[in-house]
């Protein structure tokens, strides 16, 4: 056989050979991406936990909004009922068609009964009036709001701290207890407290 | 009897401080309660009080230049102190606007002191402004007072 004919022989088979390794790795991938994947041995935790970011719920009750909640992430742990949540902002809706808003760097949602706790950085806005403390808890039957620790309620001009609160929101009573302090400024207009 | 004191002695306004036990509000009723060892400090005036009820005005009734803190009313075991003068009765009504300051006396009569001097009454009106008092008797109970010899020009 000529030289040019060993020449062309090797560049050939060369060619060849890249023409079926690429067929065969175009025929292995398409089988990887086609064929169903099936996991081994996975184990399971009993408290097993779904974490949903962006979440938004609506509580109604006859069709009558209470209150609506979002929050930057939850996480549900099906053993105890509960949401944990992060960067909390829920308006709840009195009786009287006014607004409670309330924002939290974290808390926890019964998923059965709908109370809810609060705490870390705790801020309640209810018409001009601002509320803070480090913990603040909803029960959703007797729909109240409380908390047992320090809280403080201002608006523009007046200030008033107490050991612990109650808001009945079905009455708009609110309900301060233990080492109250208020200071109200005389001169400013509306210095009503609600 | 009449004290009386004519010069009109407006007071600037002054910040509300109040400390209790317990304090309620509720809606669209403009007012706030504290109950429970109650004390209230109004520039050198201070008030004790087993409850004392804060009225405030509202967008509706405040004229300009007015005191938003509308009335107080103190009820049961009431002590006002205003620099020498101290008073005790068993309920006190004060209307920021007018400056007069009402004490009744309930199961006891009330009463003013001043040193060593005193007077009681089943009413005693404070007119602030004019530093005048009218302390009022009741059917059952007359106008009692003691003017002590050793007290500053026997005012009260």
């Amino acid at each position: 056989m000529g030289i040019g004919k060993k020449k062309l022989i090797r560049p050939l088979i060369l060619l060849i050979g890249l023409i079926l390794g690429g067929g065969g790795a175009y025929y292995y991938i398409n089988y990887l991406l086609t064929t169903p994947i099936t996991l081994e041995d996975i184990e399971v935790d009993d408290t097993a936990a779904l974490k949903l970011n962006v979440i938004e719920q609506i509580s109604k009750k006859n069709g009558v909004t209470e209150w609506q909640l979002n929050a930057s992430s939850a996480t549900l742990l099906k053993a105890r009922n509960t949401a944990v949540l992060k960067d909390i902002n829920i308006i709840f809706y009195t009786k009287q068609h006014t607004q409670v808003h309330l924002t939290a760097t974290s808390g926890e949602l019964d998923t059965k009964t709908h109370d809810m706790t609060f705490s870390k950085n705790v801020i309640i806005r209810y018409q001009r009036y601002t509320l803070r403390s480090e913990t603040l808890h909803y029960a959703k039957k007797p729909h109240i709001i409380y908390s047992n620790s320090r809280i403080t309620v201002n608006d523009e001009d007046s200030e008033i701290e107490a050991d612990s609160m109650q808001i009945l929101l079905n009455q708009d009573l609110i309900i301060l207890k233990g080492h109250v302090k208020g200071q109200f400024s005389e001169h400013i207009k509306n210095a009503n407290l609600l | 009897a009449q004290e009386n004191k004519t010069a009109d002695k407006k007071q600037p306004p002054a910040d509300l401080k109040i400390t209790s036990d317990k304090m309620v509000a509720g809606k669209d009723q403009s007012m706030v309660e504290f109950t429970g060892n109650v004390k209230a400090v109004r520039a050198d005036s201070i008030l004790l009080a087993d409850s004392l009820k804060v009225f405030f005005h509202t967008s509706k009734t405040q004229k300009e230049d007015q005191s938003n803190v509308k009335r107080i009313l103190a009820t049961g075991n009431v002590e006002y102190t205003e620099g020498a003068r101290k008073a005790f009765s068993d309920q006190a009504n004060y209307d920021t606007a007018e400056e007069i300051l009402i004490l009744t006396g309930e199961q006891t009569q009330a009463r003013l002191l001043t040193g060593k001097s005193w007077i009681s009454g089943k009413k005693i009106t404070l007119f602030k402004t004019q530093d005048r008092v009218v302390v009022e008797s009741s059917e059952k109970t007359r106008v009692e007072a003691f003017f002590d010899a050793e007290d500053q020009g026997g005012s009260l």
